[in-house]
């Protein structure tokens, strides 16, 4: 229990409501999304899968894959190579170099492929500016359009990012200020009462979920902020003082491979004996490799392997590209351990909580879909309280739009592109736009309800209309893929029995906010 | 209770103003902090500090009762930073 | 023994805790206005409270930051189905609660 003085907790509490509600809607939007991107490489692939499922990241035999797509394009393009897997299981792999646009700013250049690893093959390959490369060639478009939703609400440039700077930080107060106001926090961490028993369901349902979340909310916020601060100014102003301003030459001087610069040319080693000794040396597999340098002396190899058993950080190794010499292992961020590095390397685990395989992913998925419901709650709580007061119906009827009916609109947005496979931010906001209409005529209530089975209805429908659109229906071939129909059939289920089960009234939520 | 008067300084206070006060002082950080072995610590601990920072900000200058003297705290952070930045830019610091 | 096994028989080991602390909660009692399952005095409710975080004395010596994490978060959101579900065993527990009785209702 924390004692505040009466004033303190009474600005606190007007604190975590004032938050909520200028802020609670878009954080809402994040935080579902974000939820639902934990699950990125399952999404990715129920919409858009492989024949059969991918063993490993990098099959063997992809070395000469790569190495074709090296020796058919300009050799300058092997100046810096990225090959990573996308979110479906497909390899994507990026040989660019920079160079100067004709308006005199550095742009970079180079080839995208896309590699399908089940049977070794590009299935796509383009060259041009590599920003616009990857807006035109992914085979990721749903989960594309989900992450960029949950990391920069759709805006553009930097704006998306500051958004959700600011929403990480308003999650942050949220979660400290609910920690410090809450005066029985240990001793109502089961205090719930059953549904009818009392009026205070709804708001015992609000805080028993805020409080054992509160942990991973916080983290998560904090991650959160890191991320799209750290992304949108920080890391760019913080490098331009360190640096004394030059921070290309500096940036590559720290976080490039300590290989004496030598641009005579020299054959890259074999990648496959090297990729062999990566797996020999740690019993694991590769999901990344960096190549600097290719076909120059100074060549270097370097790879991310996964997580070992226990960790929370991969290992890194740097190989000679020349000699395909074993230089040693490297931590996430710069060529030496350092508590910097460390500390920048555990945000992307503690944040995305792929650590562990599915395991951690479960967890860090009932956490999101916590801070959502906690989110949420706390929106109704709050317009309930305030309905007779003028002003404020139109809030919660925002809520009901937000809270259901954005679910309901991503799932449309799936199941149309599906189908018809067209341009995802229109058929999203025409979703929105439409979910909206009905909030003219109907009371707030009845609306939340009709959002509500309708995202029932759309969940049910999803597995339906992927198969219909040509999708794999066998559980032998792809039991990732059906696994994912049977949660959107049990969350469809789910929320149609949860809306048939005696609904928490206007009148529940007034008293139990103003207790 | 902090809203009681002066309801737009203390908002201007918690809001912009604790914002670029952290900014710069995440800034001003890399100044002093040594880059260690992998020359990435003065970069990599502020920008990993930038939401703790926030928060103590944030959170000092909503429920410091006495506006004026938050306002001292948080414009001398910010002036402190913002000088050690120019500073160190500008060539005074090497 | 592997680390994820370990990690299993560590959340099971807090939740069998947790399950104890929340069948003794006096106030969950109180509030649904029934007898208690299981009565604790204060001391041990306490030293279950503590047996409940007992494994980050193993994990945080050996370093083992990521079982740490997964521990931490499945017991988290472990106990917060436990609160959920609880209440749905409310008749259960109606029948097997002692003869304490609470005469003050908490409004």
């Amino acid at each position: 229990m924390i004692r505040l003085q009466k004033d303190t907790a009474k600005d606190l509490i007007g604190l975590h409501g004032w938050m909520g509600v200028a802020l609670g809607l878009l954080l809402y939007v994040v935080i579902l999304t974000g939820t639902l991107a934990v699950f990125e490489q399952e999404l990715a692939t129920w919409a858009n899968p492989l024949p059969e499922p991918v063993p490993t990241a990098f099959p063997k035999g992809i070395g000469p894959v790569l190495n074709d797509i090296y020796q058919r394009n300009d050799p300058a393009y092997g100046d810096e190579v990225f090959v990573f897997p996308a979110a479906d299981g497909r390899l994507r792999a990026l040989f660019h170099t920079h160079i100067e646009s004709d308006e005199g700013h550095g742009v970079e250049k180079g080839v995208l492929a896309l590699i399908d690893p089940t049977t070794l093959t590009v299935v796509d390959e383009r060259e041009g500016e590599v920003e616009a490369l990857f807006h035109e060639s992914s085979s990721t478009v749903l989960t594309d359009f989900l992450v960029d939703l949950h990391v920069r609400l759709l805006l553009p440039g930097q704006w998306g990012l500051l958004l959700t700077g600011i929403l990480g930080f308003a999650m942050l107060a949220a979660a400290v200020t609910g920690f410090v106001i809450h005066r029985h926090l240990f001793k109502d961490m089961f205090t719930l009462r059953k549904r009818g028993d009392s009026v205070l369901t709804a708001r015992d349902a609000h805080v028993v979920a805020g409080t054992w979340n509160l942990p991973f909310a916080f983290m998560l916020a904090f991650t959160g902020a890191f991320f799209s601060f750290g992304g949108a100014i920080g890391l760019p102003a913080i490098a331009y003082v360190a640096f004394g301003g030059d921070v290309d030459t500096v940036t590559e001087e720290v976080l490039t491979p300590p290989i004496p610069t030598d641009e005579s040319p020299a054959p890259l080693y074999d990648l496959e004996a090297i990729f062999d000794d990566a797996r020999q040396r740690t019993g694991l597999e590769l999901t990344g490799l960096q190549i600097l340098h290719w076909g120059r002396a100074d060549a270097s190899v370097q790879m991310s392997m996964q997580t070992a058993e226990g960790k929370l950080l991969p290992d890194h190794l740097l190989y000679q590209g020349a000699t395909g010499e074993f230089l040693g292992v490297k931590p996430s961020l710069g060529q030496e351990p350092s508590l910097g590095g460390d500390l920048a390397g555990l945000m992307s685990p503690l944040h995305f909580g792929n650590f562990a395989g599915l395991l951690s992913k479960i967890v860090w998925f009932a956490f999101g879909f916590a801070s959502a419901y906690v989110t949420l709650s706390g929106l109704r709580l709050w317009t309930a309280r305030r309905r007779d007061a003028p002003g404020w119906a139109w809030l919660e009827k925002l809520t009901g739009w937000v809270g259901y009916g954005l679910p309901a609109g991503l799932a449309l947005t799936a199941a149309i592109f599906l189908t018809a496979g067209t341009e995802l931010s229109l058929v999203f906001f025409a979703a929105a736009g439409l979910l909206a209409l009905p909030a003219f005529w109907l009371e707030s209530d009845r609306y939340s309800s009709l959002n509500r089975y309708l995202l029932a209805v759309l969940l049910l429908l999803l597995p339906l209309v992927r198969w219909l659109s040509g999708g794999p229906l066998g559980w032998s071939t792809l039991p990732g893929v059906l696994a994912v129909d049977l949660v959107f059939l049990l969350a469809g289920c789910g929320c149609l029995l949860s809306i048939r089960r005696k609904p928490v009234t206007p009148e529940t939520l007034r008293l139990a906010e103003s207790v | 209770m902090v809203f009681a008067n002066w309801r737009w300084p203390r908002i201007f206070l918690v809001g912009p103003l604790v914002f670029l006060s952290t900014f710069l002082t995440v800034c001003g950080a890399s100044v002093y902090l040594p880059a260690g072995p992998a020359r990435i610590d003065n970069v990599a601990i502020p920008l990993v500090l930038f939401p703790a920072i926030w928060a103590l900000l944030f959170f000092y200058s909503y429920l410091d009762s006495r506006l004026i003297r938050a306002y001292t705290v948080v414009l001398l952070v910010l002036g402190a930073n913002l000088a050690l930045v120019l500073l160190h830019i500008s060539g005074g610091s090497q | 023994m592997s680390i994820q096994a370990f990690t299993l028989i560590a959340v099971a080991f807090s939740l069998v805790c947790l399950l104890l602390l929340a069948l003794s909660d006096p106030k969950r009692a109180r509030v649904s206005r029934r007898a208690q399952v299981m009565v604790l005095s204060a001391e041990t409710r306490k030293a279950l409270t503590i047996l409940s975080i007992l494994p980050t004395l193993v994990f945080v010596p050996f370093g083992l930051y990521a079982p740490l994490l997964l521990w931490l978060g499945s017991v988290l959101v472990s106990g917060w189905l436990l609160a959920l579900l609880l209440p749905l065993f409310a008749e259960v527990e109606k029948s097997m609660g002692t003869s304490r009785r609470f005469s003050k209702i908490q409004k």
